[in-house]
């Protein structure tokens, strides 16, 4: 299992201030609700294509999204 | 048109069940099965009736839950393909990977332990192939269900 060890993540703060929702945001970038909160929390690592997404969904870039610790 | 939060509401309801279905798919099929080892004959005698009892408990929900799985693969199939994406994301597609490596695991070691086992203990290859498929069926599915439930 992926851990916040491995990657640290701005998502939840980002989402928040774009003023979207996790469900919001899962269907910017068609997934689950689950995968987004999975992501937030730091158990499901995205790939490349997803992280690329959520970014665009953002607003951001993937290097503001996720760093490494 | 469904706004967001009502098309994701029906995906995690979808999703939801499946999962409750998977589980209670697996532990039926363990009930339907385990009942039938040659080597529990002591144990579960057929003329008490306690393995009718445990096979129809198995049975009949594991049948329930096939019928019902189709039944959500079918409304999966008819939603719209933003819907059937979320269904079957990346971390639907993670969790199948690691449930089946859980199987796949669990079942060579079911096979080393029969091996190793029927040195010992006087089980029919019968019992020892049913033992397998088993674990090969009940591990994948509850360890999917489990892993589904984990990151709700």
């Amino acid at each position: 299992m992926v851990n916040h060890a491995e990657l640290h993540n701005h998502l939840k703060a980002l989402r928040k201030k774009a003023g979207l929702t996790q469900a919001e945001l899962a269907s910017q970038v068609k997934v689950s609700r689950k995968t987004i909160n999975t992501v937030e929390n730091g158990v499901f690592i995205p790939s490349t294509v997803l992280s690329l997404k959520l970014a665009k969904a953002l607003g951001t870039t993937v290097e503001t999204l996720f760093k490494l610790p | 048109m469904t706004s967001s939060l009502d098309q994701f509401s029906a995906i995690d309801k979808l999703s939801d069940n499946r999962r409750r279905m998977l589980l209670i798919l697996g532990i039926s099929y363990l009930f339907w099965q385990v009942p039938q080892l040659h080597a529990l004959e002591p144990l579960i005698n057929s003329r008490t009736g306690l393995q009718g009892l445990l096979w129809a408990c198995g049975f009949i929900p594991f049948c329930v839950s096939v019928i019902w799985l189709v039944r959500i693969q079918s409304q999966m199939k008819a939603a719209s393909a933003d819907t059937q994406a979320a269904l079957d994301d990346e971390l639907v597609k993670s969790n199948k990977i690691k449930a089946t490596n859980f199987g796949y695991i669990s079942v060579f070691l079911m096979a080393v332990v029969m091996m190793i086992g029927t040195d010992f203990i006087n089980v029919s290859a019968g019992d020892v192939a049913r033992l397998c498929v088993i674990v090969g069926v009940v591990v994948p599915v509850i360890s999917f269900s489990i892993l589904e439930r984990m990151h709700g």
